[in-house]
């Protein structure tokens, strides 16, 4: 009797341990998860929504507020999380979770060492330099003639004048594209800006990255910024995209180069 | 009457100070006329207009409360304000507006009537029962603000900017709402502040004297929602200067209400210019809320001088 249990459990075990059940908390990594062929992935968090695959599996909270009794059930072999590991990661740890923590990416380069780092952990490592090298290849192809006028950017992450700064990966991308952030300078990752620096540094377009429709033309002393006066506000069709740091970098760039391009 | 005269020359000083520092500091080292006059001038304006509002609205609750602890932020009419701008703004009602307007000045009178209910009990109401129900129609008006907020992901940065309170950038649309607001609001309360005055003395003896202290009450509710609705709608939920303009000018200026209507806005509104200039200014080219300034700075220096002149207070 013990030996028939026993096989049992060996033939239900099996195929279970081949395939590894990863969990993603952050939107980025999934795309990358995915990008890299380790999915269907056994859970995600509640922001991920990319690849569309990500429908149907289970959504398990976020990396602030992860369901950690749902997560710790599920007895994943790996949870991948963000830098923002402090309370999140202790815990997941407690309960016995594999928790690792990715770096945040603040550039491009970033990016390609993290494809190569989730690569390694999940058992896809090929795959992963492979994607490493394609995308640094088609952003390489992306770059601006030189000697060409770089346009200045302001970046509007949000609202009330939420922008992003040097430290920042939209920054990366904006430069990646063939502009500058007019913040680039600025060590700072997001933060709320002063519309008189705006003004001071009179960007020669606006990518607005949030979906408030915010009235530049109503701002003090619009008529004098190169892109309101101009009309060079660009609205895009999904900022995530730009803000999430994943595979889908180069169709950001690609984007982004395009507008910037078309209305000079 | 000349020391008082010389009170008046040091606040109005103290106000002028304020303007010029908010007009000839900024985030960038700039003096060019342009950015002065139409930018720096405009939102030091807006800045005014905001704290005098705070000040006034200050007055007039610690005045009709009888109660020194009374204050458009403790007592939820500025959390009341920003709730309703929140609705508003989730209606698709933009800022300098009148149905902004409206809903902003619906939720300051809900929230303050309502704390006020609340804390009446027999005909009488406590101090401390008073801040504490203000206290929690505060924070309730705080916590549906965040689930607002949260409930729609993408805003919670500028809605967080909000709630701390931070002078808005606008046009002139903004500076005339809020003008109309500061004047409507004082319309409501200077009639009354000899009322006011009585009231001090206690419901019953105004009674006496020929007044209705409910209908005071409700003038001066309605009055002091009106200037948080200004506040609120021109800078977000500034706390501290409602609290603290009327008490410091008590000090100065004695507890007629009257003069400690003016002196409470005018002080409010030097108050707010200063914070906002550093505002800009500290961590340039980013900017800080002026109500996290205004806590930081204001509350320890509110703090020594309550400790320092414990008797002259109220």
């Amino acid at each position: 009797m013990r030996v028939i249990f026993t096989l049992a459990m060996l033939l239900c075990c099996g195929p279970c341990r081949a395939a590894q059940s990863i969990v993603s908390l952050l939107p980025s990594n999934t795309e990358i998860l995915y990008a890299i062929g380790a999915g269907p992935l056994a859970g995600v968090s509640n922001f991920c929504d990319y690849p569309p695959e990500t429908a149907s599996v289970p959504k398990l909270g976020d990396l602030l507020a992860p369901n950690v009794e749902k997560i710790a059930l599920m007895k994943p072999d790996l949870v991948l999380g963000g830098q923002n590991k402090t309370a999140t990661a202790a815990r997941l740890r407690k309960m016995g979770v594999n928790f690792i923590a990715i770096p945040d990416a603040a550039t491009l380069a970033d990016l390609e060492k993290n494809i190569i780092l989730i690569g390694k952990l999940s058992g896809r490592e090929r795959r992963a330099l492979e994607l490493a090298e394609q995308i640094r290849r088609e952003i390489a192809a992306l770059k601006p003639e030189p000697g060409k006028k770089i346009p200045s950017v302001y970046v509007e992450a949000d609202q009330s004048l939420w922008t992003a700064g040097g430290r920042s990966y939209i920054s990366d991308i904006v430069e990646k594209a063939g502009g500058r952030n007019i913040f680039a300078d600025e060590n700072k990752s997001y933060f709320k800006a002063s519309w008189e620096s705006i003004v001071a540094r009179n960007p020669d377009y606006i990518l607005v990255l949030s979906r408030a429709k915010t009235d530049y033309s109503a701002l003090p002393m619009s008529a004098e910024v190169n892109a309101v006066r101009n009309g060079r506000i660009l609205p895009v069709p999904d900022a995530n995209i730009y803000l999430r740091p994943s595979p889908r970098a180069v169709l950001a760039i690609r984007e982004l180069a395009g507008l910037l391009n078309e209305k000079r | 009457m000349k020391n008082v005269k010389f009170k008046y020359f040091l606040l109005c000083a103290g106000v002028l100070a304020a303007c010029a520092a908010g007009i000839f500091s900024g985030p960038t080292a700039s003096l060019d006329a342009d950015i002065l006059l139409r930018l720096r001038l405009p939102r030091t304006a807006l800045a005014a207009l905001a704290g005098a509002a705070l000040g006034a609205c200050g007055c007039a609750m610690q005045g009709v409360l009888r109660n020194p602890l009374a204050d458009p932020y403790i007592m939820g009419t500025s959390a009341g304000a920003g709730l309703g701008a929140v609705i508003a703004l989730a209606l698709g009602l933009a800022n300098p507006g009148l149905g902004f307007y409206l809903l902003a000045c619906l939720g300051a009178f809900g929230a303050t009537a309502f704390a006020y209910f609340m804390a009446r009990s027999g005909g009488r109401t406590s101090p401390a029962s008073l801040v504490l129900s203000g206290v929690m129609v505060s924070s309730f008006c705080g916590a549906l603000i965040l689930f607002f907020v949260l409930a729609r992901q993408r805003e919670s940065f500028s809605a967080l900017i909000f709630i701390m309170g931070s002078v808005n950038e606008g046009g002139p649309a903004q500076l005339i709402g809020a003008a109309a607001l500061l004047l409507l609001g004082l319309a409501f309360i200077a009639p009354i502040t000899r009322g006011l005055d009585a009231l001090s003395l206690g419901e019953e003896k105004a009674f006496y004297l020929g007044l209705e202290p409910e209908k005071l009450k409700l003038r001066a509710f309605l009055g002091a929602s009106i200037l948080a609705c200004g506040a609120v709608s021109a800078a977000g939920t500034v706390g501290f200067i409602g609290l603290a303009a009327p008490h410091l000018m008590r000090a100065f200026f004695g507890p007629g209400n009257r003069r400690l209507l003016l002196v409470s806005s005018l002080f409010g509104a030097g108050a707010l210019m200063a914070l906002d200039a550093a505002a800009r200014t500290v961590l340039a080219p980013a900017e800080v809320p002026a109500g996290v300034l205004a806590a930081l700075g204001g509350a320890p220096f509110f703090l020594y001088l309550l400790k320092r002149n414990r008797h002259e207070f109220f």
